[in-house]
């Protein structure tokens, strides 16, 4: 079954199991302490109006540069920040986030892969004790036999092999890619359905990072787990992801599946980082393509007192007057593509 | 500052940039730290030469000794890390105002390039035949050619920049440094000029580091490098911080002012697909040495050294078909325990017996007059008669491909 | 989850990996690395020396006390002699039993003490560095408010009006002197709180205070270490203090007791320097090894610090 060719295929269209974790519609507001009881109290704006849905099997990029929500996004889904608004539904059932056994309950299905291989392990602990406190808080293991034997199983599948060696080795000892082989194993411990890998290669070696990529893709594939991939880089979307979403300043703007994302980008921002993006094969003689549209000016916005409307409208070079005044609703544009742009419509679906 | 121009430079016109005459030589240059355990030897037998308007690229990952290179071409280098070799030579502008008066500095730092010299090296030795060599000056010396002749641009501009300082009082700081014959009008003129060359407002000269956004923070360093118009500008990661549209408009940015004001660049990054759209000629660098120096269009059509290769196959392209990657197996060495031989071998899927034995050298690829260098067994006669070809690497980087899905 | 069949070499495997008496062995690895730390500088080797000393004094120093340090004798305000190695004090004790008999309660009240503070500190930092929110507004009004109250004052306030004897001076030390401590641990663990391995933890679903006391205090040892021998050192010269002041026991001895009777027969003043001045010099003698000790720890932990690194040398051997 597993399909292991070069070649990638695309099913969108034809898959159409029921997503395991969706989120819908959530938003999240940092408020701001301000010194002066009287002022305005202000906040910072970091995610809103965010929908997106996983599924088994599948892998889900979402792009974005800093200050875009996407780490806000994976840290609401991992329950570590409760949405000031929306839902997170697990299974089609509203996930309960509220107490600290209800948390535990849903991270039994969803796990997170944190960005900096260095910093994610605890120095004074070593990869057994790693390993060993997720197999007994979820009761995977019951005896200290069966928690070695576990342990040296989950090393195995993330190749840390041979994995008697890396048993009592601290992370000090480790390389950063065989770190972060020991954060996807704590993560894989907890046997869960969800992944939710926030920049899991940003921090590695450029050399290693497509195996570490091959792994969980890997594991994608053997376990069925839905992935979601945060990353500020497009390429790698592409390489690892089925699905793409972009995200501009705490909005989604643009998602479908990767490749058309990427060679046929709609929004205008998606367009700006699809040109911005480093890419040799511009020196090619034969590459005809230049970009299409002139990269847009200015920086990404303040978060804090955010444009109103579509937050991309001071650097879009299409920018229109109603894009001031407020947010564009979802357009289908069909084979799943869609995006949030007022130049595709408002929300209604593809006249052509 | 308009970015709606064309990426820079006609892809043509950029290869030829090698034209200029020699500015900058580095001969097998060594430094260590010497640490109580044992000496880490960060950077070994390297050579390169930069002329004027030219942009190296070094590319490497951790542990390749790029940003020690750096380091040390500036004397940027503390203890325990020691330049325990070789020379630098700069060669100062001798027509123009040559702002470095041969004069002032002593004639023990000033070497006569010896006829014949480098000869292995494909470059010419300066018209006059005068140099200076960087690691033999004195601290006084080095000031002058400091910043004057030779600017550095770091990682972290927020580690660069004073924090209680505002941005024009740190340019006004360079100036009054360097050129006190400037008065405080014309140093402000200065300074103004050097935030329009780099795209920030005139108002911002009165602001902190803390109220500019990342990518003004790295303009403002680059104004700051520019301010004495250097001859040689380092940059080492100067956008790894920064998001990728920052990264561009920062990158468009400096090839612009390269066009303008003809200074050379060592553009040091762990990003190749980045170097490859930017340098002229590129250098990759592992485990303290250089493996391969070549142009971009050479290293981008065919990587010789199975390491290009790999790290060239790390990068997934935007476009294209999409096939399975592999990176490359391993991690880079740890360099106090370097593996016997070429240090890659380890890593290599194309090692041979004598890359454990023997350690290769920097040498010319004869093939099709490119001049290709590479420092490995593979190409040279003695140890392999058939050097691999293009589809010979894609081959065994595919079957690596293949046997890491499998596993 | 597909667990795999147990082979034989797993079986291998597992019977390789550490068993609890390699716990043993690998708690004496641990003390192997204290030893080589402590000697690798010497201010902590020398501190440490010191330290070592005075408590071996105490564990065993009573077994050589000739005379009993409350016996009295006929013998007034001796000269040290072969007889009274410290000579005697007004009514003829022996300076020389009295000191060792006092290393026992000052050493020993002293850390025992130290430890408390230590402890309490912990407690109130961690708690309140963790949490944050009202408990910690409340914890950080306590620690606040302990620290701006003086200690040495109000100790002597406490101790006057409390009944005599070494464990209230002990708690009213206790009392005045945990905030400190506390504050500085709050600050480290509120750093701590935002690291991303407790992020990790928490996500593994991990226990609150499994988190505190497994994840983050053992990254915070360190410190706890340093403070437990600052707060020694201040312990130790409080309890002389509060002695010297006869506020303390004085039927217990102890070297500040030592003191206050020698105060009282008016010694200070006098050429009776046999009487005042070795319980002054084993007081200063433990407080400055406490604090070599802490120096020495300053300097494992910074590299920086380290004055073993000579460039000097360094060049040399380069050349």
């Amino acid at each position: 079954m597993n399909d292991l060719n070069l070649v990638i295929e695309d099913n969108y269209a034809q898959d159409a199991t029921a997503p395991i974790l969706e989120a819908r519609h959530l938003r999240k507001l940092f408020p701001l302490h301000s010194m002066n009881p009287l002022g305005q109290k202000s906040a910072v704006h970091a995610v809103e109006d965010t929908s997106l849905a996983l599924r088994p099997g599948r892998a889900t990029a979402l792009v974005g540069e800093s200050g875009s929500g996407k780490t806000t996004v994976a840290r609401l889904l991992a329950g570590l920040y409760t949405p000031t608004s929306g839902a997170i539904l697990f299974r089609g059932e509203p996930a309960r986030l509220s107490n600290s056994a209800s948390l535990r309950a849903y991270r039994r299905h969803v796990q997170l892969i944190l960005q900096d291989p260095f910093s994610s392990l605890n120095p004074v602990h070593d990869v057994r004790y790693h390993l060993s406190r997720p197999l007994r808080i979820y009761g995977h293991a019951r005896s200290k036999l069966q928690e070695t034997e576990q342990i040296l199983s989950l090393l195995n599948r993330v190749n840390l092999s041979p994995a008697e060696q890396f048993i009592s080795k601290f992370p000090h000892q480790l390389s950063g890619g065989q770190r972060q082989r020991v954060s996807i194993a704590r993560a894989l411990a907890v046997q869960p359905e969800v992944l939710l890998a926030d920049e899991p290669v940003s921090m590695l070696d450029v050399s290693i990072r497509l195996d570490v990529l091959n792994l969980l893709l890997r594991l994608k594939d053997e376990e069925r787990l839905a992935l979601l991939f945060i990353t500020h880089d497009i390429a790698s979307a592409r390489y690892f992801a089925e699905d793409t979403l972009v995200m501009y300043a705490g909005q989604m703007v643009e998602g479908g599946s990767s490749d058309e994302v990427i060679q046929q980008p709609m929004h205008p921002y998606t367009r700006l980082l699809i040109s911005a993006a480093p890419d040799p094969a511009r020196l090619s003689p034969d590459n005809n393509s230049k970009a299409a549209t002139p990269p847009a000016r200015g920086e990404i916005p303040s978060l804090i007192h955010p444009p109103t409307g579509c937050r991309f409208h001071p650097r879009c070079p299409h920018a229109m007057d109603i894009c001031r005044q407020r947010f564009p609703k979802r357009t289908e544009l069909g084979n799943g593509r869609w995006t949030n742009c007022f130049l595709y419509g408002d929300g209604e679906s593809p006249s052509s | 500052m308009a970015t709606n121009e064309p990426f820079p430079g006609d892809r043509e016109g950029r290869l030829y940039h090698t034209t200029g005459s020699l500015l900058l030589e580095v001969n097998n240059l060594k430094v260590d730290y010497l640490a109580a355990n044992g000496t880490v030897h960060a950077v070994t037998d390297v050579s390169f030469s930069l002329r004027r308007g030219e942009i190296l690229g070094l590319a490497g990952e951790s542990g390749s000794g790029k940003s020690t290179l750096a380091y040390a071409i500036t004397r940027l280098l503390r203890p325990p890390a020691m330049i325990t070799g070789g020379a630098i030579r700069y060669y100062p502008r001798e027509n123009g105002e040559a702002l470095v008066s041969m004069d002032t500095i002593e004639k023990d730092a000033i070497t006569e390039d010896a006829p014949g010299a480098d000869a292995i090296n494909r470059v010419p030795t300066a018209i006059d035949g005068r140099s200076i060599d960087l690691l033999r000056l004195s601290p006084a010396k080095l000031r002058k050619i400091r910043w004057n002749e030779l600017a550095i641009v770091f990682q972290s501009a927020m580690n660069a920049l004073n924090p209680v300082m505002s941005i024009g009082a740190q340019i006004n700081d360079v100036l009054r440094a360097h050129r006190p014959s400037m008065g405080p009008d014309s140093r402000k003129q200065r300074a103004i000029e050097l935030l329009q060359l780099v795209g920030i407002a005139p108002d911002r000269l009165r602001s902190y580091p803390h109220e500019l956004s990342g990518g003004m923070r790295q303009r403002a360093i680059i104004a700051i490098a520019l301010a004495l118009s250097p001859e040689i500008l380092i940059l080492d990661e100067p956008t790894t911080a920064l998001d990728v549209v920052v990264q561009r408009e920062i990158l468009t940015e400096i090839m612009r002012l390269r066009e303008k004001l003809n200074f050379a660049v060592i553009f040091i990054t762990h990003d190749l697909s980045l170097l490859l759209e930017l340098a002229d000629n590129v250098a990759i660098m592992y485990a303290g040495r250089i493996v391969e120096q070549t142009s971009t269009r050479d290293m981008y059509l065919h990587p010789r050294h199975p390491y290009s290769y790999g790290l060239l196959n790390s990068f997934p392209a935007l476009r294209g078909p999409l096939r399975r990657m592999s990176g490359i197996p391993g991690s880079p060495p740890d360099l106090r325990s370097a593996p016997p031989g070429c240090a890659f071998h380890p890593r290599c899927p194309l090692a041979i017996s004598a890359c454990r034995e023997a350690l290769p050298i920097l040498q010319p690829v004869q093939s099709e007059d490119t001049a290709q260098m590479v420092a490995c067994h593979l190409y040279n006669p003695i140890y392999n008669a058939e050097p691999p070809t293009q589809s010979d690497l894609a081959k065994k980087y595919e079957m690596l491909a293949e046997r890491s899905a499998i596993r | 989850m597909k667990t795999q069949e147990i082979t034989g070499s797993m079986v291998d495997a597992i019977n390789r990996v550490p068993t609890p008496d390699q716990f043993y062995i690998h708690v004496l690895h641990i003390l192997l690395n204290v030893w080589r730390a402590m000697t690798s500088s010497r201010k902590v080797a020398v501190g440490s020396a010191i330290v070592g000393i005075f408590i071996l004094v105490g564990i065993f120093g009573p077994l050589f006390m000739r005379y009993d340090p409350e016996a009295t004798s006929n013998l007034f305000i001796a000269h040290p002699s072969a007889e009274h190695w410290l000579g005697t004090t007004v009514v003829g004790q022996d300076i020389f039993s009295q000191l060792i008999n006092g290393t026992r309660t000052s050493v020993f009240w002293g850390l025992g003490t130290g430890l408390l503070v230590t402890l309490l500190s912990m407690l109130v930092g961690l708690v309140g560095g963790y949490f944050g929110g009202w408990i910690d507004d409340i914890l950080t009004l306590l620690t606040n408010v302990s620290l701006v109250l003086p200690a040495l004052p109000l100790a002597i306030v406490l101790a006057a009006y409390l009944p005599r004897g070494p464990l209230t001076i002990s708690l009213v030390i206790i009392f005045t002197n945990w905030a400190w401590q506390a504050r500085v641990l709050r600050a480290q663990t509120l750093s701590m709180r935002s690291r991303e391995f407790v992020t990790a933890a928490r996500s593994s679903g991990e226990h609150t205070w499994r988190i505190i006391f497994f994840e983050i205090f053992p990254n915070e040892i360190g410190i706890v270490v340093a403070g437990f021998v600052s707060t020694t050192i201040y312990v130790v010269l409080t309890w002389a203090a509060l002695e010297y002041l006869g506020l303390g026991d004085n039927t217990t001895p102890s070297w500040g007791s030592i003191l206050y009777w020698a105060q009282q027969a008016g010694a200070l003043g006098g050429e009776l320097w046999w009487w005042f001045i070795p319980p002054g010099a084993c007081i200063a003698l433990l407080g400055a090894g406490l604090s070599l000790i802490n120096f020495g720890i300053d300097e494992i932990a910074d590299p920086r610090l380290r004055q073993d690194s000579n460039p000097k040398k360094l060049r040399k051997a380069a050349a």
